[in-house]
């Protein structure tokens, strides 16, 4: 009589531990999942992989089209000549294939006019560029480029259709391959 | 006669081994970021080549803030580092996040495998939780805000302990340690007295009276010696409605009556802590990205379970019956009122990162007691729809933790640029840096950020600032 009133109870036991048993399965497993993709992002950096992350750029160009300023000026510091032309991958500066800009015309076509007045601190040459002040209209950034940094003059008649990557480089004549 | 050796049970010595292996995770993202420029380098500048009485002295006299051993601590660390400023700055950055974790496991009397399983979703929270994102992301250059929480945690630690004068005599220096290094070390003394009303074995009336007295030096110091006072309403901006109001619009709003703006920071403070909305004051509106989702989602559905606990123990409580978990819990409803009526003057997340890291500690309880709930599992229906609710909330937390390494792999690209335009940045401050210390102290830091040490990978998934918060 005892045995087989217990035995449903017994079996309702079982059914909340295992319960409570997939519960804890299902708060733990998904915090543990993200520490493994963490620890494994770690060691796959640590050995050298890039997954999920650019690989580092080899040039100047590059460097700056990424936003790594750090890196440019490293570059530099290097021994990395400021003005020559160099490739930039598919994917940044609004371009669908690499181009070959001088980092000048990276920094003009990342749109970010800081990254223009850094590398002339670091010795780049606006006269090295071909085509500045017309790449700095196309992509419309004029109006924050301090008048006289590269020869932009006309910052106030910017009226051109905004353009970038390779068809802002097409429309101020600029060799990129 | 023999002496037994009493080991910690397996399943907390895994707890405490997941928190190691944690740190080190955010410690290796951590050691990615430069020294900061913005942050810590004019602080550097302040107490290089001033001695650690005068620093103390100097910081004395601020203006509405007294924090002098903060400066205190840059001094002495600025001089044992003797140049090696990221190794020892951000090392001991990375040892204080692997501190806050073991304190917190500490606290939560792991025992067995059930209690273990919580850890993780735990120390999720504590660490993605974004009113500690500030205690990361920010240094100057030794985080005040992250060491206020290792005292928090740190106080908490001693309540739970057997008492004695050496408890005593630690409360008291850590109280003190605490109130000069940063206003919200008023949150020590308010754990130390939540706890003694808790009747946590550490703090005797002793100790609380001690530290009470502690408290009111510090005040009558504050206020009347030395006249520091509060932050004024023009401090800085701060987040109404939504967006944020300059100093001048504060005035002209309420210069005349600042008390319905005081109270907003105070609710938005607690509010923000617990539905991860309003963030620093400002309500999202318009454009409502996925981590927005994520962070409500997780944050709402984390303060219903602990709310549902309190309406289960409430009866219990009344009867003063108490656990060590709902000592925890209660621990952190005194400590949430407590910091955000420290946010009065001006909203700032990271400010409310001590109650955050006990809303962690709570919500381990929360989740411990549901999983524990034998009436839950009794249906399948019901079971099933506690385990999804449990996934879906320990997912969103796994987002968030995933997401403060996301944003310190970011800052470390964002610290990297500043420094590449750190005269620029000292043309707009007016900061003039001539003698041979100061170009030396600034000319090791740019190298270590630009040269010494290769800036990491920037992570190239375009839905990561969709998902992950970056705020």
């Amino acid at each position: 009589m005892t045995s087989a009133a217990s035995e449903p109870h017994s079996r309702t036991s079982t059914r909340v531990e295992a319960a409570s048993m997939m519960a804890m399965l299902a708060i733990a497993s998904p915090v543990l999942l993200a520490i493994v993709l963490l620890l494994g992002f770690i060691a796959s950096e640590a050995a050298g992989f890039r997954i999920g992350t650019f690989q580092e750029p080899a040039t100047i160009s590059d460097a700056l089209a990424l936003g790594e300023a750090g890196g440019a000026v490293a570059m530099i510091r290097a021994g990395h000549d400021p003005n020559q032309r160099s490739v930039v991958r598919t994917g940044l500066l609004d371009s669908r294939q690499p181009v070959r800009v001088t980092p000048l015309q990276a920094a003009v076509l990342a749109r970010r006019p800081e990254f223009v007045a850094l590398m002339l601190r670091n010795g780049a040459r606006a006269d090295q560029s071909q085509r500045l002040p017309c790449l700095v209209h196309a992509v419309g950034i004029a109006k924050d480029v301090p008048p006289g940094l590269i020869g932009v003059v006309d910052a106030l008649h910017d009226d051109q259709v905004r353009a970038g990557g390779i068809e802002a480089l097409e429309r101020c004549g600029v060799q990129w391959e | 006669m023999g002496v037994a050796m009493t080991f910690p049970p397996p399943w907390r010595l895994a707890a405490y081994a997941y928190a190691v292996v944690l740190g080190c995770v955010t410690g290796y993202f951590l050691l990615g970021i430069p020294i900061q420029l913005t942050d810590s380098f004019a602080n550097l500048l302040q107490v290089q080549g001033t001695p650690v009485s005068q620093v103390f002295v100097h910081e004395l006299h601020g203006d509405g803030y007294l924090r002098p051993l903060l400066q205190v601590q840059l001094k002495i660390v600025y001089d044992l580092a003797r140049g090696d400023y990221f190794d020892w700055y951000r090392g001991i950055q990375v040892l204080q996040v692997i501190a806050a974790l073991l304190l917190a496991v500490h606290l939560l009397r792991i025992r067995t495998a059930g209690d273990a399983a919580v850890v993780p979703v735990c120390l999720a929270i504590l660490l993605g939780i974004h009113t500690f994102t500030g205690t990361v992301r920010e240094a100057f250059p030794i985080n005040t805000f992250l060491t206020l929480v290792l005292c928090c945690l740190a106080a908490a630690c001693l309540a739970r302990s057997r008492g004695g004068r050496i408890v005593d005599a630690s409360a008291a220096l850590l109280l003190v340690f605490s109130l000069l290094t940063l206003e919200t070390g008023l949150l020590v003394w308010v754990v130390f007295v939540a706890a003694h009303l808790l009747r946590y074995p550490g703090t005797s009336r002793r100790t609380v009276a001690a530290c009470t007295a502690i408290v009111a030096v510090y005040l009558v110091l504050r206020f009347f010696v030395l006249h520091v006072g509060t932050p004024a309403l023009t401090e800085r901006p701060s987040g109404f409605g939504f967006g944020m109001l300059e100093p001048g619009e504060l005035l002209a709003r309420f210069g005349a009556n600042p008390l319905p703006f005081y109270a907003y920071n105070v609710a938005s403070a607690a509010l923000g802590l617990l539905f991860a909305e309003p963030r620093g004051g400002v309500w999202a509106f318009g454009a409502v990205e996925p981590w927005h989702i994520i962070n409500i989602v997780s944050s709402a559905l984390t303060t219903i379970l602990i709310g549902y606990y309190v309406a289960q123990r409430f009866v219990a409580w009344r009867r003063e019956e108490l656990t060590d978990h709902d000592r925890l819990v209660l621990l952190f409803l005194a400590v949430l009122p407590a910091n955000a009526l420290l946010c009065f003057a001006y909203t700032k997340e990271v400010i409310m990162s001590p109650a955050g890291v006990f809303y962690a500690l709570a919500a381990f309880v929360a989740f411990r007691h549901l999983i524990a709930s034998p009436h839950l599992w009794w249906s399948s229906s019901r079971g099933a729809a506690a385990a999804v609710l449990i996934a879906v909330v320990a997912a969103g937390w796994s987002v968030r933790l995933v997401g403060i390494h996301y944003l310190l792999r970011s800052t470390a690209g964002t610290v990297r640029t500043e420094w590449a335009f750190v005269d620029d940045w000292q043309a707009r401050n007016r900061i003039t840096i001539a003698s041979p210390d100061r170009l030396q102290l600034k000319q090791t830091l740019y190298d270590d950020a630009i040269w010494r040490r290769p800036e990491p990978p920037r992570v190239a998934l375009r839905w990561a600032d969709r998902v992950f918060d970056t705020q």
